[in-house]
């Protein structure tokens, strides 16, 4: 009959291995289905071996939502507030926490965080959402081309517009550009 | 950098954000400036003021009129020296003056030095008109800033002749000292207000110290602040990372959890974003109601617009910005959108109307606005573009003949009302052109009682009528609602199997109404209590475990997953 190991090796992606409470770490599915099915993380020399986006840092802020969220006898108002305050971090670490928790398969944390992301960028304009994300203005202006000619000057507007002109040539010069436009 | 150099720390702290600091510094700047001129101020004053004690109301000790008490008053008025030291002045000089005979004192018997501080402690008290030191002895502080001064506590023992003027000296005196206390307070203050500001710009931001703690060891805190430090630098070097952070999969998470003008704003972002934002289970359902919020402010704030108005620049939304906005949408949707419902005080144009039954061919629902102009125009083209419409919601006030058969002819088995009266005309024309119809929500409508029986009665398809919160008239007695109760009265069980009501709030808008979250998650907000289905996976595993006998680990697992699941549902 095994013994119940109380903690559990996990490796992040700079290759640094450390010791966790088996607990907190099932919180995880991904930490789950190893120590389940591989039998995987029982010590030093098979510790798991987390995803790529998984960093350090990381790691041990989502062991602390794990923590905390483990704990049975919490209110569900303590256990908001906490949510509230745990994606209180810059947006730049909010995204790299999504992506961690994403790849460990933490789904309640990948819901906190992306709601707090998405309450980022809502009422936002494209451009103030490149500056707050770094993001580049990659995007071919085709997918606007095809509405920039909708137009929704009356021929009438035009007319008017056009007869304000003293002048016929300029009435003819306007009209060209109009039409080449 | 004019940083004063004797304040060092404000520069030098920060090497690495020089260009974020220039605006911190000149603030600095004029905070030093103002305290400079304040300090300067203080010093013009106490100068100011030594100069003007020093040339002291002369007073002539024969003026005294021969009373010890007086001369001694004339004497300490005005003198800044602490008690001893005065007292020792005065008892010299009045016994040189009696000695030479300048001036007679009417009590014969010799002053003693113990008499004269007898006597200016009862005829005087000592008065700080500089700086307040609370700590001081009063009568023996010798502190320059204090600007101590004695006064004779009863004028009237100065000669009549300069009683004005010492009087005015007083006044101006208490004049100086109030002046001086308020600028050495706003002194005081500049100088906490800079200390603070230091500590600000010193001490972490609310949202570093939340991520922080929890954290209960400092080397974790000194690391992550390093990491921030260095994340600072790197800032330019890291801006490819993060866009490589958020995969297609995070975005179209993130992107369910926006309405729908600001998802169409998030795929104008960039070309990834883009991409998720077609991601076909964001366009399911299209709910434009969130558009009130937008109606009635100016619509360059919405970046849609913004992108789009090289047109003419209405404040408020256009019909042409809206046909345009819903062409937008409508493209990124690629066809994916089973359920659109427009906001009920939009006025639906044909063409728009057309633009979107054009780009939504697999529609099955539909809510339609309050009004429009497409009435008039050929209903039964836009509907039968919609081939596998099932369910369409209207006001009653659209509901007329036309409206209604066009409804017949295409294959929809589910009709709403949603605002209105449902009147008996309606059901004749329902019983009429739409025999198919299987559900008819008439949920907060008022509702003629007829017309609800000839519905259950002729509509042999129907399965089901929702008349929830409905307020059910009987033209008969025009002025009283009928209860659940008389309707099991009037209606046959079968017919009254077929109603939905809601009594004592048991319907589910009702119970629904309490959530106040609002998402776009495509089982909507209320159906996805049990989204950890891994957990419930895991502990159906656990518990029909083929081993032949369970061992510890698999029932300490089993009883883990199951707490957790008791948790996660009792937290959600």
């Amino acid at each position: 009959m095994k013994m119940m190991k109380p903690y559990v090796w996990l490796q992040t992606s700079d290759d640094s291995i450390q010791q966790v409470e088996q607990e907190i770490a099932m919180f995880c599915p991904l930490i789950c289905q190893e120590i389940i099915q591989k039998g995987m993380g029982s010590s030093k020399n098979c510790a798991i071996c987390l995803p790529q986006q998984v960093s350090p840092a990381m790691l041990s802020l989502i062991l602390d939502y794990c923590r905390f969220h483990q704990v049975p006898g919490r209110s569900n108002k303590e256990r908001k507030s906490y949510d509230e305050k745990f994606v209180r971090i810059d947006t730049e670490r909010l995204c790299e926490l999504t992506s961690a928790a994403d790849s460990l398969q933490l789904k309640p944390l990948v819901d906190l965080t992306s709601r707090a992301l998405a309450r980022i960028i809502e009422g936002k304009t494209p451009e103030e959402i490149r500056d707050i994300f770094h993001l580049p203005d990659d995007l071919t202006e085709n997918v606007e081309v095809e509405e920039e000619h909708v137009d929704d000057r009356s021929v009438d507007d035009l007319l008017s517009f056009i007869n304000g002109n003293d002048g016929g040539k300029l009435n003819i010069l306007t009209i060209l550009i109009f039409v080449f436009t | 950098m004019t940083t004063q150099a004797g304040r060092p720390s404000s520069s030098s702290q920060d090497p690495n954000s020089n260009r974020a600091k220039i605006p911190k510094i000149k603030l600095k700047n004029l905070k030093d400036k103002s305290l400079e001129t304040l300090e300067k101020e203080l010093d013009a004053f106490f100068r100011y003021y030594k100069k003007a004690m020093a040339e002291k109301v002369y007073i002539e000790l024969s003026q005294c009129g021969g009373s010890r008490n007086a001369v001694i008053a004339v004497l300490l008025e005005e003198s800044d020296l602490p008690l001893s030291k005065l007292v020792g002045e005065i008892y010299d000089r009045l016994n040189r003056e009696v000695g030479s005979g300048a001036i007679v004192l009417a009590e014969p018997e010799p002053v003693s030095y113990a008499t004269v501080k007898t006597i200016v402690l009862l005829e005087g008290h000592r008065v700080t008109y500089g700086l307040p030191n609370a700590d001081a002895n009063i009568s023996e502080d010798y502190t320059e800033s204090c600007l101590w001064c004695w006064e004779t506590k009863n004028l009237e023992l100065l000669p009549q002749s300069v009683r004005g003027q010492v009087g005015v000296r007083r006044m101006w005196r208490k004049k100086i000292h109030d002046r001086i206390i308020a600028v050495s307070e706003t002194i005081e203050a500049l100088k906490r207000v800079r200390k603070a500001s230091t500590n600000l710009s010193r001490t972490f931001l609310e949202a570093h110290i939340g991520s922080l703690v929890d954290s209960s060891r400092s080397n974790e805190l000194i690391k992550r602040e390093r990491e921030q430090m260095e994340n600072m630098e790197s800032r330019v070097g890291n801006e490819q990372k993060v866009n490589n952070d958020l995969i297609y999969d995070i975005l179209v998470k993130i992107f369910l959890s926006l309405n729908v003008v600001d998802v169409g704003v998030a795929s104008l972002v960039c070309k990834s974003w883009n991409n998720a934002c077609r991601d076909p289970s964001l366009w399911n359902k299209i709910d434009l109601s969130i558009l009130h919020s937008y109606c009635n402010r100016p619509f360059n704030k919405i970046g849609v617009y913004r992108r789009y108005s090289n047109l003419k620049r209405s404040p408020f939304l256009s019909y042409s910005k809206m046909t345009l906005f819903l062409k937008h949408l409508l493209d990124l949707s690629n066809g994916n959108t089973t359920c659109i419902i427009f906001y009920f005080h939009v006025y639906l144009t044909y063409n728009q109307f057309m633009t979107v039954a054009e780009r939504t061919p697999n529609l099955k629902r539909v809510v339609l606005p309050q009004t429009g102009d497409f009435l008039i125009r050929e209903v039964d083209t836009v509907l039968s573009l919609w081939r596998g419409l099932e369910s369409i919601t209207i006001p009653s006030v659209m509901a007329s003949d036309s409206m209604i058969r066009a409804i017949g002819n295409c294959n929809v088995t589910e009709l709403k009302f949603s605002e209105g009266e449902f009147k008996e005309k309606h059901a004749v024309a329902l019983t009429k052109y739409a025999p198919k119809l299987k559900i008819l929500s008439i949920r907060n409508l008022r509702t003629n009682l007829k017309a609800l029986l000839r519905v259950l009665n002729f509509l042999e398809d129907l399965e089901k009528v929702n008349i929830c919160h409905s307020l059910i008239l009987d033209t008969a007695y025009p002025f009283m609602s009928l209860e659940i109760s008389h309707l099991r009265n009037i209606l046959h069980t079968s017919s009254m199997e077929k109603l939905i009501y809601c009594e004592k709030g048991t319907c589910l808008r009702c119970m629904n109404g309490r959530d106040t979250t609002r998402s776009r998650q495509p089982g909507g907000p209320y159906e996805d209590s049990i989204s950890c289905t891994w957990l419930k996976g895991l502990y159906q595993t656990c518990k029909s475990a083929t081993v032949p006998e369970k061992n510890d680990v698999q029932l300490k697992l089993m009883k883990s997953s199951y707490m957790i699941i008791v948790n996660y549902l009792s937290y959600k």
